[in-house]
């Protein structure tokens, strides 16, 4: 779930490894929750999973009806970062399309990874602090948000975070061109279908540059030097904004491991500046530029 | 012809109330600043001096209607050499702002924003070296929508916004990002050697246009070695990694961004954004493969004359090891 970010000593004593809770806990609180905002009309909708065809396949669920809360589940196959439904186009909470009386009032059920990115959201001012509610599922890593409700506690993800820093250490230690032959097999696969930026929460824009053609900065058609060029300059437009949710690497229907990257500029910008996407809600919008000019001398 | 009775007294007292102005009439008139100023290779018209003189006299009309007083881009690099230490940008600033005050308009290029396409996630507005982005509520299509907006009298033009911002929907006229793309691609053919030369490698050099200080290297970067070519952007701020993309792209074997000094940025912080970015860079294509060598970044001080030809003569010369290495990116 979580890439090469080492977590701060102090936050190892927080993890609540013994007190996790069931699934079945986790999924009676937030149907619990959700009955009460539904009822008490303090929501319109609940954002949370649903099981879908497959007992380890969950889909992402919108309750508005109290009748419906029973459908909302969690359990270890809810991976996938709902903060996506919040922002774009079409998400709800967009705050440059609304105004603040035709706001829907939005419950979201947001794992670790989620809450960082909400935290992120806020800062590159989508939405306001208040405008969500959130029903936070913690691990004791540092999220930078207070959930408005603790539905659960569950144990960090650690077997994902040793398998993406064993794969990037093994890639260094490659020779540089042993290094590009590698890549070069990962981006042929590339069909450029764009699901890793579909389904990342912060390409929320409109006018994607991949799409742009005035000026073709990407090429469209798929090729591995185009693909390089995308996949470089997408992550080159996340830096210090993404949170490592692992969204990405789990929608790319071709296996490229889109973690790697993501973690390794995850690592660079901790190195740097200290800095974890996500764990700071007082921060100003973290694209790598803007922590240059604020860190100075580097 | 100066005339006495039209010397406005009430101007210079305004000047000396407003923050920043008091130091106006500390002012010797030596020159130093107008020696030091970089917006002189430019703007040859620019004068600061010139501007404290007229101001100190109390030419109300001349000195606000001028088109100089927005010039000045506030780098300070006269500031530590004024010996009587008068920190002339504030001075300019106090001026401005009593022209705003009064209706006077900035001309020239500011930043534009394409509401239709801003997402108003405020990155350019936190990178922006002069507080002249905020994030507003606009009328676009009928409807309302919150979108950045640019203070036209504080933006100095530099680019750093369009740089940073995700859906490429600000930029400055002269460094768009067609203009940018088109000279890149335009450099990277036309730096490609002719039939049967009998050299490999060609390498593209992205300077910034404050960084070149002395004639002699200005010269040099019009006539560079055979296989380079050097384009201009308003500042190492405004260059992007798809900048570096694109010319890897197109065959350059390996790309040399050339900024100022971090504490002689000629737009504060755009040398210091650039440098953060780069170092980023580097590490990250060192990762997928690309060599350390193809993308470097150089900070010229304005004591670095004849740098400039060196670090080309050299980038030259590495050049044709790197396009040996060359597997078709």
């Amino acid at each position: 779930m979580s890439g090469t970010i080492s977590q701060p000593a102090e936050s190892e004593g927080r993890t609540v490894d013994g007190a996790a809770s069931q699934p079945q806990e986790i999924t009676q609180k937030i149907q619990e929750e959700a009955r009460r905002l539904l009822r008490d009309d303090k929501g319109d909708v609940v954002i949370g999973y649903c099981q879908a065809w497959d007992d380890e396949v969950v889909s992402p669920c919108f309750v508005t009806d109290g009748s419906q809360v029973g459908k909302l589940v969690f359990n270890e196959y809810c991976y996938h970062n709902l903060a996506r439904y919040l922002v774009g186009c079409e998400g709800y909470l967009t705050s440059r399309f609304r105004t603040d009386e035709e706001a829907p009032r939005v419950a979201l059920v947001s794992t670790p990874a989620t809450l960082r990115t909400v935290v992120g959201l806020i800062q590159e001012h989508q939405f306001e602090r208040d405008d969500l509610i959130v029903l936070g599922i913690v691990d004791g890593t540092p999220v930078g948000i207070e959930p408005d409700v603790t539905v659960g506690r569950i144990k960090v993800d650690r077997d994902e975070q040793e398998r993406v820093s064993a794969e990037l250490q093994r890639l260094e230690m490659m020779s540089v061109s042993e290094r590009w032959d590698w890549w070069e097999g990962q981006f042929s696969k590339c069909i450029r279908c764009y699901a890793c930026r579909q389904v990342c929460p912060f390409c929320y824009c409109e006018q994607c540059i991949a799409e742009e053609n005035q000026p073709q900065w990407i090429d469209r058609s798929s090729s591995p030097q185009n693909n390089r060029s995308f996949h470089i300059i997408r992550a080159c437009h996340l830096i210090g904004r993404c949170t490592d949710c692992g969204a990405c690497d789990r929608a790319c229907p071709m296996n490229i491991p889109l973690s790697l990257l993501y973690g390794k500029l995850a690592a660079e910008v901790q190195r740097a500046f200290g800095y974890v996407a996500g764990t700071d809600l007082e921060a100003t919008p973290a694209l790598v530029d803007v922590l240059a000019s604020e860190s100075g001398e580097r | 012809m100066i005339r006495s009775d039209e010397l406005d007294r009430g101007f210079v007292e305004e000047i000396l109330a407003e923050p920043g102005g008091e130091h106006l009439l500390d002012c010797w008139s030596c020159g130093t600043c107008a020696a030091t100023c970089l917006v002189r290779r430019y703007e040859p018209s620019f004068n600061p001096r010139l501007i404290l003189h007229k101001a100190g006299l109390g030419l109300r009309e001349e000195v606000l209607s001028s088109a100089e007083i927005w010039q000045c881009s506030a780098c300070d690099a006269c500031y530590p050499r004024c010996p009587k230490e008068i920190h002339i940008s504030d001075v300019m600033k106090a001026i401005r702002n009593i022209a705003i005050r009064e209706g006077y308009e900035r001309p020239g290029v500011t930043a534009e924003v394409d509401v239709s396409t801003c997402v108003a996630c405020g990155i350019c507005s936190a990178a922006c070296p002069y507080e002249a982005i905020s994030l507003q509520t606009v009328v676009w299509q009928r409807k309302p929508r919150r979108a950045a907006q640019v203070d036209r009298t504080l933006c100095v033009g530099c680019g750093t916004c369009n740089s940073v911002c995700p859906s490429s929907s600000i930029s400055v006229e002269g460094y768009t990002d067609l203009e940018c793309h088109d000279s890149l691609v335009d450099a990277s053919y036309a730096a490609r050697p002719p039939a049967g030369a009998d050299w490999r490698g060609i390498g593209l050099v992205i300077v910034c246009d404050w960084c070149l200080h002395a004639a002699s290297d200005v010269e040099y970067a019009s006539h560079p070695p055979e296989g380079i070519k050097v384009i201009n952007v308003s500042c190492s701020g405004r260059v992007t990694p798809a900048f570096v993309t694109t010319a890897l792209q197109r065959g350059v074997d390996s790309v040399l961004i050339v900024g100022c000094k971090e504490d002689e940025c000629h737009y504060k912080q755009g040398s210091t954004i650039a440098g953060g970015r780069m170092a980023m860079l580097q590490s990250f294509l060192d990762l997928l493969g690309v060599e350390r060598g193809r993308v470097q970044f150089a900070r010229l001080g304005s004591l670095d004359r004849g740098k400039f030809p060196r670090l080309v003569d050299k980038m030259a010369k590495d050049v044709h090891a790197l396009a040996s290495l060359t597997r078709g990116n």
